[in-house]
Formats: structure tokens, C-alpha cells, sequence
């Protein structure tokens, strides 16, 4: 499907991605074509493509000239650090709030809560990104500016791939510290859609739970109302927010690409978006699969979870 | 007999726009240990609203007044951290439906140990043998197995025992039991009834039984209190609310009830409909229902008027009563 | 009792918002001792970047390439019209410009010490010719490429070519050390496009005798190293130089807290912002590029008409087109741009003259005309607003112009098929000299995208090829000049403007300064 799709689109990859007088000499083209099987037909190339992609092998990527799978393999985990980091920070905050909104319905707070949530919901990522590091970078140096480390920060020995586990794992305290620093900047901004989302959803999932008689029964025993409220009305308000908390892997994704490219993030976002504009189709089939992968991955977890927080649930 | 619970002229309301909205209007009433108080009335009527506000469990923006005394303390006015402390230690509380009273997502284990292990600081062992024994206790067949079980595992009946568990836990001296068998049925209600007379006599335990069915407190509650649209219209020893009812309002709760030595006598049901709190007459709440209305019944709250042992009374069309006003 | 624990969770949230913040507090944005950090958006992958027989003409690349592969001949710094001695300590060009003998330094080492022969030289050329990958036209008629011994070097061209000597000063042909890379795989057999392995070995290492070495590579940055082992009299002053990969609007930002710093990437109303920071220094160059509108003959018949053709260049408004590209743009006089020989004057440029523009086009017969303008939509919307601007001049005109913007990755097979109808595009130089502009004449490369083939201008054709063979630059200028008046008259190509350049470096930096070539010079920055 999405071979067949991304190899629809008009244009010629030999000739967009060749040099301005490359893509005249048939030669280059020819020698293009080529290496990458385009000279064959469509329904051949994407016999070829399926029968490497049982071996594991997605293609070569024809801007990058090295194989898809070992693209991915540098790109991911940039973004798993990134998005992994931005979807634990919406939740925090986003089922916080949401909490705080619904146990003060139509108070003060939660008109208060409705604003910022929205706030995050209806800014656009791109210029909330730059504002951001505007803010707290240039204005209050708070975090240092873009890229997963600074400039003379040699990245940790090769491990996971992310710095922050990386780094640890090394004992390079440091290298840590300053991961961290250029991770939560980013993390937040691509944090800010899902925080709105998942404030809304937690606020009118624990206004349907408090509904229930058994909050009631939790409150006359004299639990204390954090133990009310975490054990009881969050556990019975999880199975929705858990649905928006796997579908946010998607807005994750598409987020990154713009936030990626603010902070020179070298991660699938930035990956996608080139492979995008120079129509480098083994790479956007990669990277489209690997999207699916993690959307089936998700949705499998969901699924578990569901069955281990509410018994009732029989997994098939 | 000493008293363990005396409640006197509690009052919940709600502050609407067009300035307090009365629920529960002034109602007192004392509770023995060892005893079944029994609090009757049609829905809408304030017992439940009434419960609550002694458990501190009203929704957000109720507001309340009056007093509620418990061994010389007064659950009104507690601090909040205070008040949760007697929540499940001094005053537990079984509500209606068991299937949602619940929590449908924790084990048994979890619900009926957790406040053992926050309220009286038991290790996890010692909170399980007691929940073994609690469930002993209300008579749950294989109460190992069922530590380990999720509510939706057991039937109405038993999930309405679990419930008692759960609430006398922390051994309370008042259990407020709300509807407690109304959605069970009638088989499993006595069962229900039975367990909670035999816990009220074997625990020295004093339970507040709230009912709109009158049957159910003629055999089981030492005193009756009947309300009518948050106010007490009658109270006193069952014998004499139930056996000799003077009140019209009562008289008809009795006579709509079936009996069981007169099955073809038809049911007399009363009349109209309960009044709610946005709608409440002037005078007596239950003049417009009333069979025995008199001009002045819609003008004045009539007082309750003490009339003979224990028993008071607010009607002032009742001979009874306009004697001893006199 | 609610309420209270409200307030708890609310704390909680803020302080560990507020942790999370200060946490990060005081992060070093500095760089220390001798590192350079340099930014650019570019949009090309590092990994084919690092092969010049590949990348080299890809301008994103070529600061990196020039830092770290030496050519036979170099420019001085802000000189592009003269080349002078690099690797090559001199040169002799044959009277009939056909045949070209370098003389190699004896004293060139690569990185790994080994020493540059003329071995090295024929090793690259011919590389880069068998691998046939985008810099292949480079070597366009040249028929031998030979070390007549370790340090000679012959090349031979088919045709007359002064602009040679041009030409090897470019990135692409850095010379590379040939016993090193062969022994990872490197090939400059006929059947090197496919025998060449040598890919994975020089996405780690790198392989010339320029100042700098490659220390490492990603697609987010590359981290150059000074060469120890570096030949030439003057030591880079920066010992790490690091090429960063960062988008415009965060170079913006980034620029103002940086120290040692330079961002490419700010259009020029960006660089302007920047004018009042006392920290910075903004310099705006016109770039050697040029932006040029065409009529395309083939897909639009209309462009066959003279009179048509010149409705439109008398139509546009050139002025207005500079102001809209921001500070350092100017008029493209004609297609060769100003800095290169051969180059029109801004006084020969055409000017806008909507009474002359209507005559022409009651003269070419064609009533309301339409015609539609592709182009490309590009990441700062300049082309947008230059086409956007264009359809309001010609509307003066009497032609209706509908604008049709495509992404690049269709537009740019549309343009290089042949089949815009009015185009815009844009050409930047190959190398810095006019003989590369030979490629806008009927049957060459951009005349062959306005659909102008061979023999639709004779006379055109005839005084390119003059001019493109005349060995004696102080002729071959006036004959490209010459050229270019005729193009102005009688070619459906419309030279528009040449972009202003903005780069922006930190104020203690020197020698900022931006080469057509290969931009920037790293190893002359100092401080």
C-alpha cells in the first residue's frame, strides 16, 4: 500500500534528486536508475521490494546511499527519545490538570485549566517552538539552544542510541545533564497538543467516574483524597484516557517534523520531511512502515493494559 | 441505652442564585448503640441528603448547620482531616446498589484492606486474616477465593455483604445503612436484614437504616423516623409510628403497603407526588397531598409536638396534637 | 478537605514544572577555546556529502569539501576573477587553450602524511569522470587527463576551454589521496560507477591534504578537525570547526547568545534584524546566482513571438523584484552574473518601460493573452513573491498570468522535462566563469527547458561558440557581453535578479568572507 501510494505521486526521482546538469546526461541517469532497480517495471520493482523486505531489507535510501533500515536505525532513536520524553510530560501534566479540572468543575481552575488547555491544543507547534526558544533561551538562558547536545559535547558511547540512557549507562554525568537540558525544551513544545488532549479527555473521563457510587464508597471509608483519587477515580478513568494516550503516539509523529527541524533534532521528523522533498521513495516507504509498526505496536500495548486495569476486559 | 449519635436541627442547603435552597430543613433525631435506627420517607424526601451530611459526603456546594453529636464531639463542625478520620472508624456507611457501589476495577482484597492498612496501620498480613474474618463474618462461602475475585465475579446479594464488610472493617459504632437491600431481591433481602440485625445486636453497634419501605422497619428498627420533604413529620418506638401512625403522611406509607393477611385488600397509594426542593408549599410540605387539609395547613410549619412515650409529632390537624397545642 | 488537596496536586505540578526548568538552569550555550561553529539549513544528506567526486558541487557541501581537500588551483580570498597556484605551484595553457600542464608541489602531504604526486591528481579526475555522479559535466570535453610523470599533470580538451583553469578550482575536484582510498575500495576504473566501494570508508574518514581532516559525520552536524599534518605555511585557527545542520529561524535566535559563530542560512530580512546587535556582524553580498524567468517556445507558442517575449521584459518590473529579495539583491543585468567576466553592467541592464511592453504587444498581434507561471514554491517564499509580483506587472501589461507554485520535488522535473510555460528557476554557477552560462543558448541545457533548440538563433549560436573558445579573457569578456545584448533582445530568456547573500557571524571573527565557490573559506576565519 504504501509503496504503491508514495510511487503514484508525479516526478521523477532521478531527475529531482540529480545535480542541475546531472539530470541532462542520460548517463548519470541511466547509472541512477540503475543502482536503485527504477529501470525495471513498476510491478517488478515492487516484487523486489517485497521480497527484501521479507529479509529485513527495506531498499536504500537514494539520498543518503546507504541502506533504509541503517537510516532508521540512527534516525529512531533520536525521536524515541524525543517523543517517548514529550508523551511521559503530557501525561504528568495533562492528567494533573485534568484531575485538578474535573474535581473543580466550573470553578476558578478549571476555567483556568480550559484555557491553557486549549492554549495547547490551538497553538501551532511550529511557532510555539520558536517562541519557546526564544523565551527560554534566549531571553532566560534557561535551556542551551538546539541540537540533541552542544556543539563540543561528544555524544556518549553508542548503546540505545538515546543519550540520556547513553550517558548514564557510561557514567558520563555530564554528557547526561546536558542531554537532558537540550531534551526538555523540544519534549515540551511536542508535549504541548497532547497536554490540551489529554487534560480534556481526563477531565470528562473522572467527571463520568466521580459520578459513581463507588467514589463515594472510597470516600466513606476515610482514604485520604489522594489515595481516593489516584487509586480509585483515576484507575476507573484510565481505559479512555489510555485510548487518547495511544492514538498520541500519532500526533507525536506528525509533531515531530516540524519540531525537529526547529530544534535540529536529528530524528525520523527530519528524516520523513527530506525524504519527502526529494521524492526518496525507498526512505518514505521506511519510514511510513516503521510508523505502522509503532501504531500497531501501541495499539497491542493498549490492548494489554486494558486487560490488566480493568478485569472485566477478556483479551481475545 | 446510652445515646451514641444526637442530631438536632440539621440543615442542608444549596445557595442558589435566588438565595438558599432548603434540602433537608431542620431535622433532630438521637441513635442508641445496639439499636436500629430506622429514617423513612418517599425519595426526594432528605434521608439520604440526610446521611451524607453526617458522613461529611455532600456534593460540593451543599451547605450545612446544626449539630451532630458523637461522644461529645460535634461532626459538623470538625476539621476536615479530623471528620475523615471518623469516616469508616466511628461512622460507616452501606450504600443502594451494590453493583455500583463497588469498585468494579480492584480486588476485594484491595478494597476491604486498604483502609485497614491506612486507618489502623496494619502490615498486608495482618489486614488480609481480617478481611478472612470480615467476610467469615457476612457469611461468604470460600472468603480466601474471593479476596482474590473482582466484584463483577459475585451476585447482588453477596456483593451487598462484601459492601458490610468493607464498612465494618474498621469497626464502626454507627453504620448507616442507605437502601441497603432495595435492589436486591426478595429472598436476598432478608438475608441482608438478618445479617445486619445480628451485627447490630453482637457488636453493640448502632445502625441508622434509611428505607422508603416501611415493612422493612417494622421488623427490624427499635425507632422509626418519617420524613417528608427534609423535615421530620413523625418519630418514635416503632411500635407506636408504625402500629398506631397518626400522621396522614405516615398513615399513608403504612396503608400502601401490601399486607399480608389481607392479600385482595387493594393498596391505597397516596396521592400526587412528593414534593422536591425547588418546589416545596408553603406550611405543612404535604398539605397539598393531605386528605385532612385545614386552612392553616398552608400557612404555618407546623411544630413536632411531643404527644405520648417517645413519640412526636407535626400535624396540627390530628385532635391529638391541637390538644396539646392548646 | 477537596479543595485542600486540589491546592497539593496544583503545588506539586508547578514545582515540578518549575524543577524541571531550573534543573536545565544555567546551560552552557558557549563554545570554548578554538571551536567554530558553523550553521546552515541544507537540506542534502551528509552521507553522499562526503565524497566530493559525488557531492562536491552541492554548495551545502563545498565549505566542508574546500576545507579538506586542496585543488590544483585556488582563488584568493574575496577574488574569484584570478585563479592562483594551490597544489599545483604553476600552470601553462596552450595557445589553442586545448591543453593544459600543471606543475605539482612537491612539498604536499595528505593528512595521513603520504605524499601528493601527479598520480593522485589523474586519480581523481578520472574518478570523477567513470563514477559519472552529478559533478561528471565538469570534465566535459576533456579527452586525456595524464601525470606525465610524479609531478606533472596534462589535461586536454576537445574544444578550446579558457575556463579550465576555472574549473579545477572547484571542491569537487579536491584531490584525493589514491593509494589510501583504493585500499578501501576506491575505483577510477571506466567501471567505477559500479566497482567503487569506497562510500562507507569516507562516511568516516577523510582522504585530502587540506587544512582540515574529517572527524566526524552525521546528518545533524559534521565536526572538522584541524590537519596536523598540514602542508601549507598557515595553520587553520580554529582547531574544531563544526558544520551544524540548523534551521533559519533557530540560527536567528542562536546567533544572538553564540560566540565563535556564523548562520548561512538568514534570508536577508533576518540578517537585517540583526543589524542593531553590536555583538554580530551582518555582511550582505549579492550572490553569483541568478534568478531568471523564460518563455518556453515548445509548450507555449506564443513565446515564438519576439514582439510577445519582449511584452514581458519590458513588462517586468526589476527594481520592485530587488526590493522584494531583500538587502544585497540586485538586477541580473543578463545571465552571466556581475562578479564574473564577461558580465553586463548594471547601466546595459533592461528597465522597465510598460509603454514600450504594450506596443510590443499590439505588435505581436495576440489579444489578452494568457499564460500561466510555474515555479517552485521555496522554503522563504521568495519565489513566491517574485511571481506574485511579476503577475501585477505584466496585469499592467495586458497579460494575465496564473501562478502555479509546486513543490520542488514535482516542480523540478517539470522545469528540467521542459514543460513549464512561463518559467522562473534559478542557475548558480558551476564554476566562476562565463563559459557556464553557455548553457542558456538554443540546444543547450536551460535553452532546451524554454524549448529554444539548436538552430533557432544562428547568430546567437555562432557568438557563443566564439566567445566560449577565445583563449584571451581580455577578448572572450567583450564577446560575452556582446552575447548577452543579443540575449536581451532576441532569446525568450529573462534574466531577473541576482539574491542578495546574507551571512552572519559572531563580531570577533575575520575573514567572513563569502566566496561564489565554495562560500566560505573555514581556514582563513580567525579571530
Amino acid at each position: 500500500m504504501a509503496f504503491v501510494l508514495t510511487h503514484l505521486v508525479p516526478g521523477d526521482p532521478a531527475v529531482a534528486n540529480l545535480g542541475d546538469r546531472a539530470s541532462a546526461d542520460p548517463v548519470a541517469v541511466r547509472i541512477y536508475r540503475e543502482h536503485f532497480g527504477l529501470d525495471k517495471p513498476l510491478p517488478v520493482q515492487y516484487f523486489v521490494y517485497l521480497g527484501n523486505l521479507l529479509h529485513g531489507d527495506l531498499g536504500e535510501s537514494e539520498q543518503s546511499q546507504r541502506p533504509v533500515s541503517t537510516d532508521l536505525a540512527e534516525y529512531i532513536p533520536a525521536t524515541a527519545e524525543l517523543a517517548i520524553t514529550s508523551i511521559v510530560l503530557a501525561c504528568l501534566l495533562g492528567i494533573t490538570l485534568g484531575v485538578i479540572a474535573a474535581l473543580n468543575r466550573n470553578r476558578l481552575s478549571d476555567q483556568i485549566i480550559r484555557v491553557v488547555s486549549l492554549g495547547g491544543m490551538s497553538t501551532p507547534q511550529f511557532w510555539l517552538a520558536l517562541v519557546a526558544l526564544y523565551i527560554f533561551f534566549y531571553k532566560l538562558s534557561w535551556v542551551p539552544g538546539s541540537g540533541r547536545l552542544d556543539a563540543i559535547v561528544l555524544p556518549p558511547p553508542h548503546l540505545t542510541g538515546l543519550f540520556t540512557i547513553d550517558s548514564l549507562a557510561a557514567g558520563q554525568f555530564d554528557v547526561f545533564a546536558n542531554s537532558i537540558q537540550h531534551l526538555i525544551l523540544p519534549a515540551c513544545v511536542l508535549a504541548a497538543f497532547n497536554m490540551g488532549l489529554f487534560t480534556r479527555f481526563t477531565r470528562s473521563a473522572v467527571l463520568e467516574v466521580l459520578e459513581n457510587d463507588y467514589v463515594r464508597t472510597a470516600r466513606a471509608k476515610g482514604l485520604p483524597e489522594l489515595t481516593v483519587v489516584f487509586r480509585h477515580i483515576l484507575r476507573a478513568a484510565s481505559p479512555p484516557i489510555l485510548t487518547v494516550v495511544g492514538l498520541a503516539f500519532g500526533n507525536v509523529m506528525t509533531g515531530t517534523v516540524l519540531v525537529e527541524n526547529i530544534f535540529s533534532w536529528p530524528g525520523i521528523g527530519q528524516y520523513s520531511y527530506r525524504s519527502a522533498t526529494a521524492l526518496d521513495l525507498p526512505a518514505i516507504v521506511g519510514v511510513m512502515l516503521f510508523v505502522a509498526i509503532v501504531y500497531i505496536l501501541v495499539n497491542m500495548v493498549v490492548d494489554i493494559l486494558y486487560g490488566i486495569i480493568d478485569p472485566r476486559v477478556q483479551l481475545a | 441505652m446510652t445515646t451514641l449519635l444526637s442530631v438536632r436541627d440539621l440543615r442542608v442547603w444549596l445557595d442558589t442564585a435566588r438565595g438558599p435552597l432548603p434540602i433537608v430543613d431542620g431535622v433532630s433525631f438521637d441513635i442508641s448503640a445496639g439499636q436500629v435506627f430506622g429514617l423513612a420517607g418517599e425519595s426526594g424526601s432528605g434521608k439520604t441528603i440526610t446521611a451524607l451530611a453526617l458522613l461529611g459526603l455532600l456534593p460540593a456546594g451543599a451547605r450545612t448547620g446544626g449539630s451532630a453529636i458523637l461522644d461529645g464531639r460535634d461532626l459538623m463542625t470538625m476539621r476536615t482531616a479530623q471528620r475523615r478520620r471518623t469516616r469508616g472508624r466511628e461512622v460507616a456507611m452501606v450504600f443502594q446498589d451494590p453493583m455500583s457501589s463497588l469498585h468494579p476495577m480492584l480486588t476485594i482484597e484491595r478494597q476491604l484492606t486498604e483502609h485497614l492498612r491506612y486507618q489502623l496501620g496494619m502490615s498486608r498480613k495482618e489486614a488480609d486474616e481480617r478481611a478472612v474474618e470480615l467476610l467469615t463474618e457476612v457469611r461468604i462461602p470460600n472468603p480466601e477465593a474471593a479476596l482474590r475475585g473482582h466484584p463483577h465475579q459475585f451476585s447482588g446479594g453477596m456483593r451487598q455483604r462484601i459492601q458490610i464488610a468493607i464498612a465494618l472493617a474498621c469497626e464502626p459504632r454507627l453504620l448507616v445503612a442507605d437502601e441497603p437491600t432495595t435492589a436486591l431481591d426478595v429472598t436476598v433481602q432478608a438475608g441482608i436484614l438478618r445479617l445486619l440485625h445480628r451485627l447490630c445486636q453482637e457488636k453493640d453497634l448502632a445502625v441508622m437504616l434509611i428505607t422508603h419501605d416501611l415493612g422493612v422497619l417494622s421488623a427490624l428498627a427499635d425507632t422509626v423516623t418519617v420524613m417528608y420533604a427534609g423535615r421530620v413529620v413523625e418519630s418514635g418506638p416503632t411500635a407506636q409510628v408504625m402500629g398506631r401512625s397518626r400522621h396522614p403522611y405516615t398513615r399513608g406509607l403504612v396503608d400502601s403497603l401490601p399486607h399480608p393477611e389481607a392479600a385482595d385488600r387493594a393498596l391505597v397509594p397516596i396521592a400526587g407526588e412528593p414534593a422536591g426542593p425547588e418546589s416545596r408549599p408553603a406550611g405543612c410540605a404535604f398539605h397539598p397531598r393531605c386528605r385532612y387539609m385545614e386552612p392553616p395547613c398552608a400557612t404555618a410549619v407546623p411544630p413536632l409536638i411531643r404527644i405520648d412515650d417517645g413519640r412526636e409529632m407535626a400535624c396540627p390537624v390530628d385532635p391529638l396534637v391541637a390538644s396539646l397545642a392548646r | 478537605m477537596q479543595r485542600r488537596t486540589t491546592f497539593l496536586i496544583a503545588t506539586l505540578s508547578v514545582l515540578a514544572v518549575l524543577l524541571a526548568a531550573c534543573g536545565t538552569n544555567g546551560g552552557s550555550t558557549g563554545t570554548t577555546g578554538k571551536t567554530l561553529v558553523v550553521d546552515d539549513a541544507y537540506t542534502w544528506d551528509f552521507s553522499k556529502d562526503t565524497d566530493p567526486s559525488r557531492g562536491g558541487v552541492d554548495f551545502d557541501a563545498d565549505p566542508f569539501f574546500h576545507a579538506i581537500y586542496d585543488s590544483l588551483l585556488t582563488f584568493k580570498l574575496g577574488d574569484s576573477s584570478t585563479p592562483i597556484p594551490l597544489v599545483a605551484q604553476s600552470y601553462t595553457v596552450s595557445p589553442d587553450a586545448k591543453t593544459f600542464t600543471f606543475i605539482i608541489r612537491k612539498d604536499v602531504k595528505f593528512a595521513d602524511g603520504t605524499p601528493l604526486t601527479a598520480h593522485d591528481v589523474e586519480f581523481t579526475f578520472n574518478r570523477l569522470l567513470n563514477l559519472h555522479d552529478n559533478p561528471v559535466y565538469l570534465l566535459d570535453g576533456i579527452t586525456s587527463m595524464k601525470a606525465t610523470d610524479d609531478y606533472t599533470f596534462v589535461l586536454t580538451s576537445s574544444v578550446p576551454n579558457p575556463a579550465i583553469p576555472f574549473i579545477v578550482t572547484n571542491p569537487a575536484l579536491g584531490i584525493i589521496n589514491s593509494k589510501l582510498l583504493m585500499a578501501h575500495g576506491g575505483s577510477d576504473a571506466a567501471n567505477a560507477a559500479t566497482a567503487d566501494s569506497a562510500h562507507d570508508f569516507l562516511g568516516t574518514t577523510s582522504v585530502g591534504s587540506g587544512p582540515y581532516t574529517m572527524a566526524s559525520v552525521s546528518t545533524s552536524e559534521v565536526v572538522l578537525k584541524a590537519n596536523t599534518n598540514y602542508w601549507g605555511p598557515d595553520k587553520p585557527n580554529f582547531g574544531t570547526v563544526i558544520f551544524r545542520n540548523v534551521a533559519a529561524a533557530t540560527q536567528l535566535i542562536e546567533i544572538q547568545k553564540a560566540s565563535n559563530q556564523i548562520e548561512l542560512s538568514l534570508s536577508g530580512d533576518q540578517a537585517a534584524s540583526l543589524k542593531s546587535n553590536s555583538a554580530l556582524t551582518v555582511t550582505s553580498f549579492t550572490s553569483p546566482n541568478i534568478t531568471f524567468a523564460f518563455c518556453n517556445i515548445k509548450t507555449t507558442p506564443a513565446c515564438a513571438n519576439q514582439h510577445f517575449v519582449n511584452a514581458i521584459r519590458y513588462g517586468i518590473d526589476y527594481q520592485a523584484l530587488v526590493s522584494v529579495a531583500g538587502a544585497g539583491s540586485a538586477q541580473a543585468p543578463g545571465v552571466v552574473p556581475t562578479q564574473f567576466l564577461g558580465a553586463l553592467t548594471q547601466a546595459q541592464a533592461i528597465q522597465r518601460d510598460v509603454t514600450k511592453a504594450k506596443s510590443e504587444l499590439q505588435a505581436s498581434g495576440i489579444t489578452n493573452p494568457t499564460i500561466q507561471l510555474d515555479y517552485t514554491i521555496s522554503s522563504t517564499g521568495l519565489n513566491d513573491s517574485l511571481a506574485a509580483k511579476i503577475k501585477a506587472n505584466l496585469a499592467d501589461v495586458g497579460i494575465t498570468v496564473n501562478l502555479n507554485g509546486q513543490p520542488s520535488s514535482i516542480a523540478t522535473p517539470n522545469y528540467r522535462g521542459g514543460k513549464y510555460h512561463l518559467g522562473l528557476a534559478g542557475w548558480a554557477p558551476d564554476y566562476p566563469d562565463p563559459n557556464d552560462y553557455l548553457a542558456f543558448l538554443p540546444g543547450q541545457l536551460v535553452g532546451l527547458r524554454a524549448g529554444w533548440p539548436t538552430g533557432a538563433a544562428p547568430d546567437i549560436e555562432a557568438l557563443g561558440a566564439r566567445a566560449g573558445s577565445t583563449p584571451d579573457n581580455a577578448t572572450r569578456g567583450p564577446l560575452f557581453q556582446q552575447l548577452q545584448t543579443l540575449l536581451n533582445q532576441e532569446s525568450p530568456m529573462l534574466p531577473l535578479i541576482q539574491p542578495g547573500q546574507s551571512v552572519v557571524g559572531t563580531k570577533n571573527l575575520t575573514n567572513v568572507i563569502y566566496s561564489p565557490v565554495w562560500y566560505l573559506d573555514l581556514a582563513s576565519i580567525g579571530t
